[in-house]
């Protein structure tokens, strides 16, 4: 039951809004809350009881060890040992889950051996609701959570518009808003702007990347299935590709930050026009942001500051001390953020032509090298974008290869002798490539458009968007009529087996 | 010498162009690289070590006084610092 689905549209969301608001109005707050956390684990329970039952273990498992984690800092014993087991409980269960086939692959090529694959199915959003827990287990020991009932902690890990693809939220930032709420349920204009900011991400999904994907798997299928590729399909495919993966991911924030506002939950910005940016530490900080906000702040600080205080007590030199506290932290960083995305080769390699690109970036700053034009900037970072997107779309490195071969004009290069020449329409794949891209590049987004409601859970930027007032979103009869076109027109044209790319993740 | 001038000193811009609201996202010169050498100078300006999620919890310079200050320690006593070997 995705967000672009008629059962979810239909039926989930009116209902669990007119239990949420009717147990508002006549049992307070608490109470719409443990409501909204049931109607949460009903929506995970559609995908599949069985998933239900491994969620539930990861949230009784850490609540428990949360509680204990803040308490023992109360007492002025915080418990290191207790931290760090949790910590490796919550990765081995989802290493378990994700990875063990990998490693069976693995085993098999470097031993030679046979193993089979285990039949493991990959719960949905583990690597989601996995990291958000991590996340309260490190606040809880460093004595920043409260003691919380445990309907509000299920709500908190599992709210249905993020349990399954994210934005990866941070304890405070939705504990702050369930305390004190003095509002109603019932707000028609925050209603109004929730819908607004759903209907805006429906659109993005359902008609925009959608019309983009069958371009980009003809040509992936084929490719895969031992096809021959030209340079113009291989382009023209990645680039339909690098837009569809745009528009779902965006679209699919969109609707979850408007879920969230519906229910007067603001959830952290995820998505910030990334092609928009001029680096490749700028497309990070553009591009699924709440990710790049956790493994900076777990994996990338701590790495780097121990980088630096080495680099400092031996009085390193400039480069080696670059490579000590940005360079190799931003490698191994990006290189664990490629494989958190799943297993296989492909996002190895994902991660880590990311990693080199914002180490060459960092160094470019660091050391002060000839500044290149801001279009060559962006350039440059679009071409990095788009080729990891390439191996990040590919089942296997094989295809990874000869598509990239293809469009870098190395497929001469290749010994093995290709099958029959993979083809799409590549017109018709540019006529949707061509506008999307412009409105990619060339319109404000979502927040900007919505810039003075400010919609997010994030601090207020202290310039604000200098956006004309035509784009920006007003609560009257034209912005209604004009976004109820978009929520109809999306709404007619729902594809049957049209999942989110993110909830492989 | 003060907080301020220690983090300007890092990011080489003017003391007074900062506030409490100053962080990252909002301030020149200061990205995620300059953010670990911003957070290593103060450790070594007052003789302490940050806890990863008092890093994690420093959202702005306002934040990072707060954390400074639940460990008693007086504004103006830090000592100038020198990152570079």
């Amino acid at each position: 039951m995705p967000f672009n689905s008629y059962e979810f549209l239909v039926l989930f969301l009116p209902c669990t809004f007119l239990a949420f608001a009717l147990v508002q109005h006549f049992k307070g707050w608490s109470n719409a809350f443990s409501v909204l956390a049931v109607a949460s684990l009903i929506f995970y329970a559609q995908l599949s009881w069985k998933l239900l039952a491994i969620l539930l273990v990861s949230v009784v498992s850490n609540y428990v060890i949360g509680s204990v984690l803040s308490r023992s800092y109360e007492a002025e014993k915080a418990s290191n040992k207790l931290l760090i087991g949790g910590i490796l409980g919550n990765l081995f269960a989802l290493g378990y889950f994700k990875y063990t086939n990998f490693f069976i692959d693995i085993t098999n090529q470097v031993t030679g051996t046979g193993f089979d694959h285990l039949s493991i199915i990959l719960p949905i959003g583990i690597s989601f609701y996995t990291f958000i827990q991590i996340g309260y287990l490190i606040e809880a020991h460093g004595g920043r959570t409260e003691q919380r009932s445990f309907a509000k902690y299920t709500l908190f890990a599992t709210f249905f518009p993020y349990v399954t693809a994210g934005p990866l939220v941070m304890q405070k930032e939705i504990f702050d808003q369930m305390e004190n709420r003095r509002d109603r349920a019932l707000d028609g204009q925050r209603i109004a702007l929730g819908l607004s900011i759903f209907a805006m991400g429906l659109f993005k999904k359902v008609v925009f990347a959608d019309s983009l994907a069958p371009f980009a798997n003809v040509a992936f299928d084929g490719v895969t299935a031992g096809g021959a590729v030209d340079p113009v399909t291989a382009w023209t495919a990645s680039l339909a590709y690098t837009l569809q993966l745009y528009f779902d991911f965006s679209g699919y924030s969109d609707m979850a930050i408007g879920l969230g506002t519906i229910f007067g939950l603001k959830l952290p910005l995820n998505f910030n026009s990334p092609f928009k940016a001029t680096s490749i530490s700028d497309f990070w900080q553009r591009w699924h942001m709440t990710m790049t906000r956790f493994f900076t702040n777990y994996v990338f600080s701590p790495m780097a500051m121990n980088g630096l205080r080495k680099a400092m007590a031996k009085q390193m030199p400039a480069f080696p001390k670059f490579v000590y506290s940005g360079g190799w932290p931003i490698i191994f960083t990006m290189l664990v953020a490629g494989i958190w995305h799943g297993s296989g080769w492909t996002f190895v390699f994902y991660g880590l032509l990311h990693g080199i690109a914002i180490a060459i970036n960092n160094g470019w700053k660091q050391f002060n090298l000839p500044k290149l034009g801001l279009f060559t900037n962006w350039l440059l970072t679009m071409l990095v974008v788009v080729s990891g997107l390439v191996i990040f779309r590919s089942p296997d490195m094989a295809t990874a290869t000869t598509m990239l071969s293809a469009m870098w004009g190395a497929s001469a290069f290749i010994a093995a002798d290709l099958g029959e020449p993979v083809r799409i329409a590549i017109v018709d794949a540019w006529i949707y490539i061509l506008p999307l891209g412009i409105i990619v590049l060339g319109l404000p987004n979502t927040q900007e458009i919505l810039s003075r409601q400010w919609i997010t859970s994030d601090a207020k930027p202290q310039v604000m968007s200098k956006l004309t007032n035509a784009f920006l979103w007003k609560p009257n009869a034209g912005w209604a009529l004009m976004l109820a076109a978009l929520l109809v027109f999306a709404f007619s044209n729902i594809g049957s087996d049209s999942s989110f790319l993110y909830y492989d993740f | 010498m003060k907080l301020y001038d220690i983090i300007a000193g890092i990011l080489n811009i003017e003391a007074d162009t900062l506030n409490e609201q100053s962080n990252a996202m909002n301030t020149p010169n200061w990205d995620s690289l300059r953010h670990i050498e911003v957070i290593l100078a103060v450790e070594t300006a007052y003789n302490i070590r940050f806890a990863i999620n008092e890093v994690v919890n420093m959202q702005n310079l306002g934040d990072m006084r707060a954390v400074l200050e639940s460990k008693d320690i007086s504004f103006d006593d830090a000592e100038p610092v020198r990152l570079s070997a």
